[in-house]
């Protein structure tokens, strides 16, 4: 059985560490220094989970020790102007084979046990192959994808549908109108997904639909917090804020003109930016026309 | 190539040996045997129903044994040992026989005749050579390093494609430069005349035939090229394919014959350990104001049959007369045309330095031989390398972008074709290009989007540059330098001057050298007329 290295940045690092170590895999994890260099040196498979801010000083300090042969995957969410988590592992290291895991990772399911899955993409089926393997246990379904765009774009824009869920269940709108939000938002992101060259199913699978299910009703979830807050006025942490503002931003730059119809991400992007308020968001979404499903 | 007379027999051989071996040991893991040789059995006949005997009646019969073997349910046996001698057939069809003596009389001929084609004026004076041809091409790159990385490892040059002209130009430019011969991939439609094919098929070219696309003998081809560069003979791959039919720099590229340098350099390391050579891979831009073709390229491109008419054979290439006026204008234009090495890639896309060691993006030495280790064995993978090949062909793309001299040809293609778009809004390409209305913009206002463009240019270069003549014009001079490059060619000029006016006489030509700066969203955005139409 593969070694695997965690570079465990965020609870949902932390989580997995100790679900694989309960279910008989050989983990090394770490973030400092030393830590790096020894998981660099005993695992082939490095899986890097950060705050996407923090994710620059840590990829330039594994880059000191990551060799050609790694294979390593990611689980940052949130999109920013550096481009790509993929391409941002690449330009820090020699690394070529790179990949993203993304799913309903929820911290409480990893740490009680409970059945979870994930979803593990990359156009090196190397990667799928090696991370889904060492990944799986009996707690724990990790799907194989080829679709590394979708996946990570699904994985970063699911937030902002977590946002519009909240604050539907802030403005109390009921079940039918968070079906609404749900069903739309996975369609937009098909839609996006497809923009980008990806495959529009991606965004029924974990990584999207999957994930989306599962936050939207998890009130530790930052994003879901985010939500909240703007729709009641009440105090927003400025990290969770600042870093969907940045995916916000960057949505407009992947869909210029609104080129394919994604109605709710940009709203909720504006929302975000303090350009519509959440109740009038609402009602604009309502007020499009209807057209096929 | 200097050694591949020699090495031709055992080569033939050789990739025969790996197709029967890789289909002998399969019918568990690859195609079935059966089906292969059906598949070439169709495929065959197919193709020989529109050939004429009798030089295909050894053709014929070959395929004829298969087809009977597969009806009579002939033993794996016989199967593989007609696969074998089909195998062998098609190597020897693809096979050149690069000659020295050949080559030394084409090097030295070569100059004479391209200056000859390009500047007849100079048959008068008789001032032919070298010296006419070197001030009308112009050549960059770090030719130091690849000199010394053509000695200690394996070239494999990858150039833009968009003239049957690519092909000695790049031959050219190799020998300019002093880089040795290489063998090259031409299509067999090009050894249709006998002078050409005498010369081709004794300066490196091997023949690739199109029209046999079906999978075995791709594969051969696949091993062919992977064998001659496991010997250590230096390719050519133009891999766009095929010409750029719409003008465009290549954005999507075919890598499977480039993607068997990888294949070779993994059985290097199989066989040869920390021995082996290295590959390097060598983007080229061929960059040129005019393309003799342009016509026949863009009318294909907007039938939108690239893929059906994949070799054509009456372009202006097969029209003497064209090619002449071609090399003469190109050639009177004052323009020089821009060949440019860029910096060389080993087949992960990393970087190599002076000395040919690979690099990462930080600029740190990396051990190539790493990326196809599995528990501390070299392996081949097909799935991983292909990745990598793709990979690789990402930062191709990237580098042709930035390897493209745009002429003004080109700036005030996209200048006016912004125009056209401005004026007819809202119609689709074709509707555009078919539009009956008559369309001229005036010459100062045209000068001042080429201005524009040529900031967007410089202000961008990662996405291209300017030809060393526009760099240092305005925008009128631009104008002026492409409609002089326009007129006289082309059955219609792309554009001519008409009083204060520019109008725009063949639309398509106008999008074809417009093309040039598809991918360069801040030049097309420059293009714009402010406030839309003028």
């Amino acid at each position: 059985m593969s070694v695997i290295g965690i570079v465990n940045g965020t609870p949902v690092g932390e989580a997995l560490v100790a679900r694989l170590g309960t279910d008989g895999r050989k983990v090394v994890s770490g973030v400092d220094a030393s830590s790096l260099r020894r998981m660099c040196t005993e695992a082939r498979l490095i899986l890097v989970d950060a705050h996407r801010a923090d994710l620059g000083p840590l990829l330039r300090l594994l880059g000191e020790h990551l060799e050609p042969n790694h294979l390593v995957a990611h689980t940052v969410h949130g999109l920013g102007q550096e481009g790509r988590v993929s391409r941002l592992v690449e330009a820090e290291s020699a690394v070529k084979r790179v990949g993203v895991l993304a799913g309903p990772l929820l911290v409480s399911a990893l740490r009680a046990g409970t059945p979870t899955a994930a979803v593990i993409a990359s156009h090196h089926p190397e990667v799928t192959e090696e991370f889904a393997a060492a990944l799986s246990t009996r707690n724990l379904r990790v799907y194989r994808s080829r679709d590394a765009e979708g996946v990570e774009l699904c994985a970063s824009l699911t937030e902002l549908a977590v946002v519009a869920c909240a604050m539907v269940d802030a403005l109390a709108l009921g079940a039918p109108a968070r079906a609404l939000v749900i069903t739309r938002a996975v369609r937009e992101l098909g839609r996006l997904v497809a923009l980008l060259g990806g495959d529009p199913l991606t965004a029924n699978g974990l990584a999207g639909l999957g994930d989306l299910l599962v936050r939207s009703v998890d009130p530790t979830t930052p994003s879901y917090q985010v939500g909240m807050a703007l729709a009641t006025g009440g105090a927003i942490d400025p990290l969770a804020l600042e870093s969907m503002k940045r995916t916000a931003a960057r949505l407009d730059e992947l869909n210029p003109g609104k080129k394919v119809s994604a109605h709710v991400f940009h709203g909720i992007a504006a929302a975000l930016t303090d350009r519509v308020e959440p109740a009038r968001l609402i009602e604009k979404l309502m007020s499009i026309r209807v057209l096929d499903e | 190539m200097f050694r591949f007379d020699g090495l031709r027999s055992g080569i033939i051989e050789e990739v025969t040996d790996r197709i029967v071996d890789a289909h002998g040991r399969a019918g568990r893991t690859a195609e079935p045997l059966d089906h292969l040789l059906n598949e070439l059995v169709i495929h065959e006949q197919k193709r020989l129903r529109n050939v004429r005997p009798p030089d295909t009646d050894e053709d014929r019969r070959r395929v004829d044994e298969i087809a009977r073997a597969l009806q009579r349910r002939a033993t794996e046996g016989e199967l593989l040992e007609l696969l074998r001698r089909q195998a062998r057939a098609y190597a020897h069809d693809i096979a050149g026989s690069f000659s020295t003596p050949t080559y030394k009389m084409a090097t030295s001929v070569l100059p004479s005749v391209l200056s000859l084609l390009f500047t007849p004026q100079h048959l008068r004076s008789g001032e032919l050579g070298l010296g006419a041809l070197d001030a009308r091409v112009r050549i960059d790159g770090d030719i130091e390093q690849l000199r010394r990385l053509s000695e200690t490892g394996v070239l494999v040059v990858v150039p833009t494609h968009l003239s049957n002209l690519d092909s000695p130009l790049v031959g050219y430019a190799l020998m300019r430069a002093g880089l040795p011969p290489m063998a090259y991939g031409a299509g067999k439609n090009l050894f249709s005349s006998p002078l050409t094919s005498f010369f081709m098929a004794r300066l490196g070219a091997y023949k690739v035939d199109r029209r046999l696309g079906f999978p075995l003998y791709k594969e051969i081809l696949k091993t062919f090229s992977q064998v001659i560069l496991e010997e250590g003979l230096h390719s050519i791959f133009f891999p766009g394919g095929t010409r750029s039919r719409s003008g465009a720099v290549e954005s999507k590229l075919k890598l499977g014959l480039a993607g068997t340098a990888l294949s070779a350099y993994v059985e290097q390391l199989r066989t040869l350990g920390p021995g082996a050579r290295r590959f390097y891979f060598v983007p080229m831009t061929l960059n040129t104001p005019l393309v003799l073709e342009a016509e026949t390229l863009i009318e294909d491109y907007l039938k939108e049959v690239g893929k059906n008419r994949y070799i054509i054979e009456d372009d202006e290439f097969s029209r003497i007369g064209r090619l002449t006026t071609y090399a003469r204008k190109v050639m009177t234009m004052d323009q020089a045309l821009e060949l440019r090495f860029c910096a060389p890639r080993d087949p992960f896309g990393n970087h190599v330095d002076a000395n040919g060691r690979s690099l990462d993006s930080r600029g740190r030495e990396v051990d190539p031989a790493r990326y196809v280790l599995r528990d501390g064995v070299v392996t081949h993978h097909a799935g991983r390398d292909a990745e990598y090949t793709r990979e690789l062909g990402r930062h191709l793309v990237d580098d042709f972008r930035q390897g493209t001299s745009y002429f003004s040809t080109h700036i005030v293609s996209a200048a006016l074709f912004a125009y056209l778009e401005a004026e007819i809004p809202g119609s689709d390409l074709y509707q555009r290009l078919r539009h009956p209305r008559r369309l001229a913009v005036d010459a100062a206002t045209l000068a001042r989007r080429v201005d524009a463009i040529k900031v967007a240019i410089v202000d961008a270069p990662a996405l291209g540059r300017l030809s060393q003549r526009v760099a240092s014009m305005e925008g009128e001079e631009i104008v002026a330098d492409a409609l002089a490059a326009f007129s006289g060619y082309h059955t219609h000029p792309a554009a001519e001057r008409s009083g204060s006016l520019v109008e725009l006489v063949d639309r398509e030509l106008i999008l074809y050298y417009r093309n040039r700066l598809a991918h360069h969203g801040p030049a097309l955005e420059a293009a714009r007329p402010v406030g839309g139409a003028s």
